[in-house]
């Protein structure tokens, strides 16, 4: 008993796991229907934006330099809107598509080069372009919603293969196992942990910062892309305010899945299982009946009991080792 | 004079009768980090109104004993009384408030801060109700200037804007202004001009008719022979030696500094190419060194020679493509590399093997796998760039054997190894790589013996492979054992070079010391 607790104790993602069952739980206890496959597929709906975005952002802050991306939810916002106008305006959803994808690109790369080049830090590089990229994307639609999809979008984000709803099935796992190929399997996603860890034994080793660190901004601005193009289907509309608040929810559940403010460490199967964690307690407090507005509040509530649990078991943890010593 | 309310001054004859008196006594002081000994079983005493200077090579443990008697370490064993009373000290705060003052090497002040803030700094005279009161502090910081030869107009001004020989200035009055009894000065004049040091100097003799003792570090021996009243030498974290400066000369003290140390030999005969692999001409950057030239031929290990602060690693770095020089030229077999990148060097087959493991070296959270093969994951992954992990494992379990180096596995994190292993991991990153020029920064700062002689016996098998190995390094002894050729450096210029077959210990440290200074022109 001592000894699982000292694991799980050791490990963020136990932790975390433990923590979701915890909740699933609760959860049911308050309403039978929340455990119904049904629902749960539905839950999974509303977590698809964020995972992506979410796993851009730990990404970002992985990589060191007290990285962070605020512009997150604004690149969401502004390459949706550009996805809905080529498709208004006669160009193929495949057009779309690539052309949305670009455009998160871009606006990565301006963060990227914005932070790694010119050196500005991260926060205010991001939080400068947070406001232009959503001014910009205000201005494309005027500030009125762009519908007229065809009816064929709907595919995407409003129908389900196997019951998995289709954004799940075909964007986001496959997306999130590239990711995981890129981050855990490859060269790239070494360095990335590696320099977020110590910058100048990177830079002595011939690590090449530059490019890694605006290489990891691009990831998370494409990222911020696709979830763009599934919220469009999903809602069948492109919002200039579709991303507004996602960086916050992103950085939330990045931090609650364990990835550190100071970079190198962390895992991104926490920010996986943080996506769910926050998304059930989400679609929970719906189901509860409970008012909207205590969304944020328990969201709020949840990040910090998390870590305050963190750190009291970071140092039971601590004890434990000092005294195996 | 209000001066003499804070310090009294003292007749000769009332001096003599003080320096009867012992204000600090050392018995049997002990410091160890991890395994190694920084200070074994040091005593000594410190009388009143004199100045102690305290001599040694680099890591000989002159720094760790001030920190203990200025309360910023613990000493393992031991015992240090204070006025007859036995000293215990938690922080430098305690020290401070019991007449213990020090001032560090590099000016430790808060740049954007008042001179009348640094000088109160933590230590604020405050009314009943808590507000500071900022007049007397104004009054008290005027009379402590006064006593460094300052005048009280500076007080408003920002720390910034004082050179830094008047920083160190207001960080004396800083120590003094309060009813100081030992001064401990950590090589106040390695930024000093020659001028800034006489005032100096005239201040010391001034503090010492008030009865304050002062604790002198310096590696300036002319300047310790000038003003001490007692020398204590220590070597390896020993006092090896208590010197009179009216019977000590610079061959006594050099003598007992770097002294002659049981080491096993490792070193062997070897012959090198013809020409040079790599050659510097004439190299200068902006004040960090000027005119370095030197070459290096495959199969030869240079020894690269000097104190903290000379311009070696500066020079190191320049070769390696982290900064690019001013002027001068870099030679890589023939080839003009003065302008490179990092990762050039690196494609050339040039790498170093930074001073500061910590800061400079490791990945700490990191396993000792992902530490070691940082720097060849290219040569372990595919087209795509995916790394071949079986292969990785091998790879660096072959060189955990070859090299022993003492780890439980090497998924466990790289700041659970000694200073031994973390070493000779990163040693291990570039010797996979067949180097062509190994630079090695302070290869062995803090390992034990063992290992050093191990790390030492690697550095002669790579020479012997025809690479051409560049040693910097602050410890004398080993610069002695594996250098076929030797620089020395002094202030960022070379100020001599020898051979193997004709160097001896003193030559090198006195050209490192340049104490030649004053009958020769440097370089």
């Amino acid at each position: 008993m001592k000894k699982m607790a000292f694991s799980i104790a050791k490990s963020r993602t136990k932790f975390l796991i433990l923590l979701l069952v915890a909740e699933i739980i609760i959860l049911s206890l308050i309403s039978p229907y929340f455990l119904s496959v049904n629902n749960l597929m539905q839950v999974t709906q509303f977590g698809a934006s964020l995972t992506l975005i979410s796993l851009g952002e730990a990404l970002v802050m992985i990589a060191g330099r007290d990285g962070i991306d605020i512009s997150v939810g604004s690149v969401m916002s502004l390459s949706g809107v550009i996805f809905g106008l080529v498709v208004i305006n006669g160009g193929s959803i495949f057009t779309a598509v690539l052309i949305a994808l670009a455009t998160g690109a871009v606006l990565g790369l301006i963060n990227g080069l914005l932070v790694a080049v010119a050196k500005v830090p991260a926060l205010i590089a991001t939080l400068g372009t947070q406001y232009i990229y959503g001014s910009l994307a205000l201005y494309l639609t005027g500030g009125v919603p762009i519908s007229g999809f065809p009816d064929g979008f709907k595919v995407l984000s409003l129908e389900s293969t196997f019951g998995i709803p289709n954004q799940i099935l075909f964007v986001i796992i496959p997306v999130s196992i590239l990711v995981f190929i890129l981050i855990y399997k490859m060269k790239f996603g070494r360095r990335v942990y590696l320099m977020g860890t110590n910058p100048e034994a990177a830079k002595f080793t011939g690590i090449k910062e530059k490019r890694i660190r605006s290489s990891v901004y691009i990831l998370a601005g494409v990222l911020a892309a696709i979830s763009a193009i599934i919220n469009n289907s999903w809602l069948m509309t492109a919002r200039a305010d579709a991303g507004t608040g996602m960086e916050m929810q992103a950085i939330t559940v990045a931090v609650l899945g364990g990835i550190a403010v100071a970079g190198g460490s962390g895992h991104l199967g926490g920010v996986l299982i943080g996506v769910v964690i926050i998304t059930m307690m989400n679609s929970g407090l719906q189901i509860a009946n409970v008012n909207s507005i205590w969304q944020l509040a328990t969201l709020g509530l949840i990040l910090i009991i998390a870590i305050i649990l963190n750190q009291l078991m970071s140092r039971y943890v601590a004890a434990v080792e000092k005294n195996k010593e | 004079m209000k001066t003499q309310d804070m310090l009294p001054s003292f007749s000769r004859e009332e001096r003599k009768k003080l320096a009867e008196e012992i204000i600090l006594k050392a018995e049997g002081v002990s410091k160890s980090f991890g395994g190694v000994k920084a200070l074994q079983n040091v005593s000594f005493e410190l009388k009143k109104g004199e100045v102690l200077s305290v001599i040694g090579e680099n890591g000989a443990g002159k720094s760790t004993l001030m920190k203990i008697i200025a309360g910023a370490l613990k000493n393992d064993r031991g015992d240090i009384y204070f006025q007859g009373e036995k000293l215990s000290l938690n922080s430098p705060l305690d020290a401070v408030k019991k007449g213990i003052s020090i001032v560090y090497q590099e000016p430790n002040i808060f740049a954007d801060m008042s001179v009348l803030e640094n000088i109160f700094m933590g230590n604020e005279l405050v009314s009943k109700n808590k507000t500071i009161q900022w007049t007397e502090m104004y009054e008290e910081a005027k009379e402590a200037l006064k006593m460094v030869g300052l005048s009280g107009d500076i007080l408003h001004l920002t720390m910034s804007k004082l050179s830094i020989g008047n920083q160190q200035l207001v960080l004396i009055a800083r120590g003094i202004y309060k009813k100081c009894k030992i001064l401990i000065l950590d090589e106040p004049t390695s930024i000093l001009s020659h001028n800034e040091s006489e005032k100096l100097f005239e201040i010391i003799a001034d503090l010492k008719n008030r009865g304050v003792s002062i604790m002198y570090i310096s590696h300036r021996i002319p300047e310790i022979l000038r003003i001490s009243d007692d020398i204590i030498v220590l070597r390896d974290g020993c006092l090896t030696g208590t010197l009179l400066p009216q019977e000590a000369t610079e061959e006594t003290i050099i003598t007992a500094m770097s002294g002659r140390k049981i080491n096993m030999s490792v070193y062997e005969e070897r012959t090198w190419g013809e020409k040079a692999i790599l050659e510097v001409k004439n190299l200068s950057y902006k004040s960090a060194f000027q005119d370095i030239s030197f070459e290096v031929k495959p199969g030869q290990i240079l020894g690269m020679y000097g104190l903290v602060g000379a311009g070696r690693s500066e020079v190191a770095r320049a070769i390696f493509g982290e900064t690019s020089a001013e002027r001068g030229q870099i030679l890589f077999e023939g080839q003009d590399i003065s302008r490179i990148s990092i990762n050039e060097a690196i494609e050339k087959r040039i790498f170093y093997v930074p001073e500061d493991r910590g800061a400079q070296g490791l990945f700490d959270i990191h396993p000792v796998r992902d530490n070691m093969s940082v720097s060849f994951l290219d040569s372990l992954s595919n087209k795509i760039g995916i790394i071949n992990k079986k292969k990785e494992k091998q790879v660096v379990q072959d060189n955990i054997d070859k090299y022993s180096i003492k780890t439980p596995g090497q998924s466990i994190s790289v700041n659970s190894l000694s200073g031994g292993g973390q070493q000779k991991v990163l040693f291990c990153r570039w010797l996979l790589q067949e180097p062509k020029v190994l630079i090695l920064d302070e290869p062995t700062r803090g390992i034990d013996v063992m290992t050093k002689t191990e790390i030492h016996k690697y550095v002669i098998e790579l020479a012997k492979t025809g690479v051409a190995v560049i040693v910097i390094s602050s410890d004398l002894p080993e610069i002695m054992e594996l250098s076929d050729n030797i620089i020395t450096l002094y202030k960022g210029k070379v100020t001599a070079r020898f051979d193997r077959d004709t160097v001896t210990e003193e030559d090198v440290l006195k050209n490192a010391l340049n104490l030649k200074e004053d009958q020769e022109v440097a370089g």
